[in-house]
């Protein structure tokens, strides 16, 4: 590639992340023109954009994972002394188990090991200084270096006596000490600390991994000028416990910022573990091992009180005062303020075994308001996190420091900054809802101060409405149950809108607002549908206004694709079908337009094709299906391609599914209106099979995909092309599917409507095979199913299982129970019928029950009855016709059944 | 200074000197890095391992604060000394890798064991060498999008560091970060499907 090509990508590319949808679109059509070579290169990079999320993360990983194999090392022996085990592995070296072969020293030692590479002439030597230093050392609770020289390799190691012990924390914890015993063990501790003082050496890693007490309780400290050696690669002893490695609890405020270390560094680290002793808890809240999060926590944070921090309420009384005091003391952030050496602090623990006043005193008013001031004023200019800009960033518009044009670029850097760097960070953290919401309100507050401010300048108002929708978007989606978010995001919504008017010519604010009108509608669609009717016109006017200006223009286009699209479903469920059906149509128009502009685009192409089923769906529930057929096909052809080009998406796969499920309905199921061409039903229903099979042998334990093969077999077994035998094997296998499927999730009501479903269609052909006895017995697990569940569709299933139960026995000549099944099914159909609050559908029931009735009674010569019946039917049907949603097949069955009666009761 | 290693640490002093031209500064300061970062990355490992989050990214910038926190270096700012070690740490773990690599497979043993041919899969989350490959890839076009991603990933570096260091905006760190990653991602995907074309 060019620069100069490169540079041009670049820009595009840089501004198109920053919108989205219909925007992104438009603003790349704009930019790249009738430059393919440039679209094809953005495009391409956007759809990278969409899948490299933590990309770079996992490759660096890998770097690191491959650290962590390489270990070429092995080494037996050291000088004088056999390794025998490895104790512990650190980044300058690893710490082995050794013994003297001379028996000059007798017992066991710890031998550290140099790593290869460590070897610099530069590093020998600083090596060598630092173990001068330690032979100083000689201690009582210290570990003491016994020997030091050069392995044959050329590597340098070092001998430490061996501490057999544990580390201090677990040891007061296992041991369960007293305020008391854990002060005299600390003392012996600070002993030895402050013997390395005296002669110069500062431990800079003290932490409870390298303060090991043994058997007989006497504290061994590790590691003394080591760390800065070795780097602290573990102690001989070191447990393992990793997290001290990496978790700065006990580093200094200075070591963590990077100031020069003092003896005052190591008085703040026993202060913190003192900290640890004491209360069982942590002094600091690190939640994110990153430079700015642990340089919060350890140098801005407030440290609370231990007797604040242990959960023990005695230990808590015993800490208040004095002890917070004094450990509060030596962990002062400033190091001036800390005890001066660790003898005064030690002198200090001293009195307080002995109930003497202590030298430490609280902390004053004056002093904490000095620090929090000095404390703010830092986290302002050095905010790591977004909500401490905008904090700061208010501040600032409060004090009016801003001038207009900084309020611009601001509002500017602050919606990409919160809304996508920000947002998006965080949006997969765990527990992130609080940081989220503070986000949302500190970014709110932000924006709606400057809205107010500048309600002249359009360019600042377009970006805030473009903010206003993301910010709606984020409220929606943080938990969309919450009706108070959903209230919170309208209300973002209509401030966008309103920042959208008054920057009406910029034509980013012009899209803006067809998708702030889209969102409103939505939230308003199982509310108030007359609201969100009203937000999607107003939509579809200001997008149909728009694209009359530029009738090319995508980002318009799919905008205007998505309201009408909304508009449909809302109107469907509504029952106002025919409107439905226009918007429907208007929105498959434009996104078969944008399919075939932009045919690699697979949201539009899915939106089409999930459009294209709805549509036909409709026009099937209208009794239009030659009409359904074409939309259904295309529907079915569009998640086909979908498929191929993406095999892995399972959603695409069960979308198909479904819709050749839907097809074949259309085409030929059985039991419903259907344009009766059984051939191409059953190739819609392999489909189905061949997907759902698919589906279910990639994962045998879903329960989805398991019920979805049930059902499609089901559905293939009811087309009567097979032979009734192959029919009854598939479902038979079908109905251990469901069976199984039912056992994990007996509730579960779509699965007894199809189990019961099939149940019925299986002694249907059990009855016309002439196996009457295994007929019955199945129709009367087909009721059992079906009744235990209480569903609309349970219960017409039920009418009907009853009515065909009915028939066979007439067939076998059983008239007292066909009459016993027919009664049964009036009853239930009558009592579902008249519960409180019954739809339509259910009270449907009753008539057809009736005229179920009739049929049975004409086959068994009782004219009158039948005819009583029929009257019975009727008179049930008539109020019902008046009701919306009265089906029209059957409006068409009761006309004839009106004229017949009129008739004379033929 | 009558005892300089006294007042400031080896790493700092090298990462200046290497700074100021001193080539043989960088090949003391690599084991430095190297093995304070193999610590760390062992540490990591087992925490990943005890499925607490850590990011990788925050361990580098773990391994800084632990090779420099005694002294605050003598850079512009701190954030301009993590991008410099940012860099340095780039080059250690691609170094490591190369060697580590051709040890494992050299020595005459061609063979590679299936465990070891799978534990290399691209599915394993990823290859070091690829992403420093992409890198320079990108430098040439693009040579500050490549700082970025340097800085945020093998630096650890936040986006306000980032930006501060590169005296760039905080959007404008955001938008080339993700550019970038964009960019690689498609250039790493060419590279991994030419190799599985040719390959077949």
């Amino acid at each position: 590639m060019t620069p100069e090509l490169w540079k041009k990508v670049d820009d595009v590319l840089g501004r198109a992340l920053e919108l989205e949808g219909a925007a992104r679109q438009e603003w790349i059509d704009r930019e790249c023109g009738t430059d393919e070579t440039l679209r094809r290169e953005v495009l391409t990079l956007l759809k990278s954009d969409s899948e490299a999320q933590g990309f770079v993360v996992a490759n660096v990983e890998a770097g690191l994972r491959e650290f962590d194999e390489a270990d070429t090392r092995t080494v037996r022996r050291a000088g004088p002394y056999r390794l025998t085990e490895e104790l512990g592995r650190g980044g300058m070296g690893s710490v082995y188990l050794g013994e003297r072969d001379d028996g000059q020293y007798q017992g066991q030692v710890a031998v550290k090991l140099v790593r290869p590479g460590m070897d610099t002439d530069f590093f020998l030597m600083r090596f060598k200084r630092e173990r001068q230093a330690l032979a100083r050392l000689q201690h009582s609770h210290i570990a003491r270096l016994l020997d030091s020289g050069t392995a044959e390799d050329g590597s340098p190691y070092i001998v430490m006596e061996r501490v057999q012990g544990i580390p201090i924390n677990s040891y007061v914890r296992d041991n369960d000490l007293s305020v008391r015993q854990i002060l005299e063990i600390y003392l012996k501790v600070c002993a030895g600390v402050s013997h390395a003082h005296r002669h110069f050496i500062v431990h800079r890693d003290l932490k409870p991994g390298n303060i090991l007490v043994e058997a007989d309780g006497s504290p061994k400290l590790l590691d003394f000028g080591i760390c800065k050696m070795l780097m602290g690669g573990g102690g001989p002893n070191d447990t393992g416990e990793t997290s001290h490695m990496m978790t700065p609890d006990y580093a200094s405020p200075e070591q963590v910022r990077g100031d020069p270390i003092t003896i005052s560094s190591d008085v703040y680290s026993l202060g913190a573990v003192l900290y640890e002793l004491l209360s069982g808890a942590r002094p600091h809240r690190i939640e994110k091992l990153t430079p700015q999060a642990v340089c919060k926590a350890v140098c801005e944070d407030t440290v609370i009180k231990p007797s604040d921090a242990t959960a023990d309420r005695t230990r808590a009384r015993q800490l208040e005062g004095d002890l917070d005091t004094i450990v509060l003391k030596a962990m002062q952030k400033d190091a001036d303020r800390r005890y001066i050496s660790v003898e005064q602090f030690a002198e200090d623990l001293r009195r307080v075994i002995a109930n003497e006043p202590v030298i430490a005193r609280p902390d004053t008013a004056m002093y904490l308001a000095g620090k929090f001031v000095r404390r703010n004023r830092k986290s302002v200019l050095a905010a790591s996190i977004a909500v401490l800009v905008l904090i700061g960033l208010s501040a600032a518009w409060a004090r009016q420091a801003y001038t207009a044009r900084q309020q611009a670029a601001e509002a500017r850097r602050l919606a990409n900054t919160m809304l996508f760097d920000v947002h998006d960070e965080i949006l997969n953290l765990p527990g992130s809802l609080k940081a989220r919401e503070n986000i949302i309100r500190s970014g709110l507050g932000y924006l709606d101060r400057m809205a107010e401010q500048a309600p002249n300048d359009a360019s600042l108002q377009a970006d805030l409405a473009a903010a206003y929708l993301r910010i709606g978007d984020v409220q929606g989606a943080v938990s969309s149950s919450h009706t108070g978010d959903v209230d919170r995001a309208l209300s973002s919504y209509r401030k966008g809108l309103a920042s959208a008017a008054r920057a009406a010519r910029q034509r980013g604010a012009a899209i803006t607002t067809l998708d702030l009108h889209h969102r409103i509608g939505h939230i308003f669609d199982t509310r108030d549908t007359t609201q969100a009717l009203l937000h999607y016109d107003a939509g579809i006017e200001a997008g149909e206004r728009l694209r009359r200006a530029n009738p090319t223009d995508e980002g318009v286009g799919r905008a205007l694709a998505r309201l009408y699209g909304a508009k449909a479903i809302t109107l469907r469920r509504e029952e106002k079908r025919d409107a439905a059906l226009e918007a429907g149509a208007k929105s498959i128009a434009l996104l078969r337009d944008l399919t075939a502009r932009f045919p690699q685009d697979l949201q539009l192409r899915s939106d089409l094709a999930g459009t294209s089923s709805n549509m036909g769906a409709v026009l099937r529930g209208m009794d239009r299906l030659a009409e359904a057929r074409p939309l259904l096909e295309e529907s079915a052809r569009v998640w086909e391609q979908l498929c191929r080009e993406r095999p892995s998406n399972t959603g695409f796969q069960r979308n198909r599914m479904l819709t050749f499920s839907h097809l074949g309905d259309l085409l030929g199921n059985p039991t419903m209106e259907n344009l009766g061409d059984k051939e191409g039903a059953r190739a819609a229903y392999q489909g189905m099979i061949a997907v759902a099979e698919q589906l279910y042998q990639q994962n045998p334990g879903d329960q989805k995909a398991r019920t979805d093969f049930g059902i499609a077999l089901g559905r293939v077994a009811a087309i009567p092309l097979e032979t009734p035998e192959a029919r009854l094997a598939m479902l038979a296998k079908a109905q251990a599917l469901l069976q199984e499927s039912l056992r994990r999730d007996p509730k579960n009501v779509v699965l007894t409507t199809n189990l019961g479903s099939q149940l019925g269609l299986q002694a249907d052909l059990l009855s016309l095979s002439g196996r009457s006895a295994e007929a019955q017995a199945r129709y009367r697990e087909a009721m059992k199913v079906l009744t235990s569940q209480p569903a609309v569709a349970n219960s017409r299933l039920l009418v009907g299982v009853l009515q065909r139960a009915a028939e066979d026995s007439l067939r076998q000549g059983r008239s007292a129970d066909a009459l016993a099944s027919v009664n049964q099914a009036v009853r239930l159909s009558e009592s579902a019928a008249s519960a409180a609050g019954a739809s339509l559908p259910l009270r449907l029931l009753p008539p057809l029950a009736y005229l179920n009735a009739a049929a049975v009674h004409e086959k068994l010569r009782e004219p009158v009855e039948a005819l009583r019946w029929r009257r019975k039917a009727l008179d049930a049907y008539v109020p019902l016709s008046a009701e919306k949603g009265f089906p029209a097949p059957l409006r068409k069955t009761m006309d004839q059944l009106q004229s017949a009666l009129a008739g004379g009761g033929k | 200074m009558a005892n300089p290693a006294e007042g400031r640490s080896e790493v700092t002093q090298l990462l200046i000197d290497w700074r100021q031209g001193d080539q043989q500064a960088l090949e003391r300061l690599t084991p430095l890095i190297y093995n304070e970062l193999r610590r760390l990355a062992a540490g990591y490992l087992a925490r990943e391992r005890a499925a607490a989050t850590l990011q990788p990214t925050a361990l580098v910038a773990e391994a800084y604060i632990r090779l420099v926190g005694q002294e605050l270096p003598e850079f512009r700012s701190r954030s301009h000394f993590f991008g410099v070690a940012a860099h340095l740490m780039r080059q250690v773990l691609v170094d490591h890798a190369r060697k580590f690599r051709s040890q494992k497979r050299g020595g005459g043993q061609a063979k590679v064991s299936i465990d070891e041919a799978l534990s290399f899969s691209p599915d394993r989350g990823g290859d070091i060498i690829a992403l420093n490959d992409a890198l320079d890839a990108l430098a040439k076009i693009d040579e500050r999008k490549c700082k970025v991603i340097e800085m945020r990933f093998f630096g650890g570096l936040s986006v306000e560091e980032t930006a501060e260091a590169l005296g760039i905006s905080v959007a404008t760190v955001g938008r080339e970060q993700r550019v970038a990653e964009a960019w690689l991602y498609k250039e790493m995907r060419r590279e991994e499907e030419g190799a599985q074309a040719g390959g077949a």
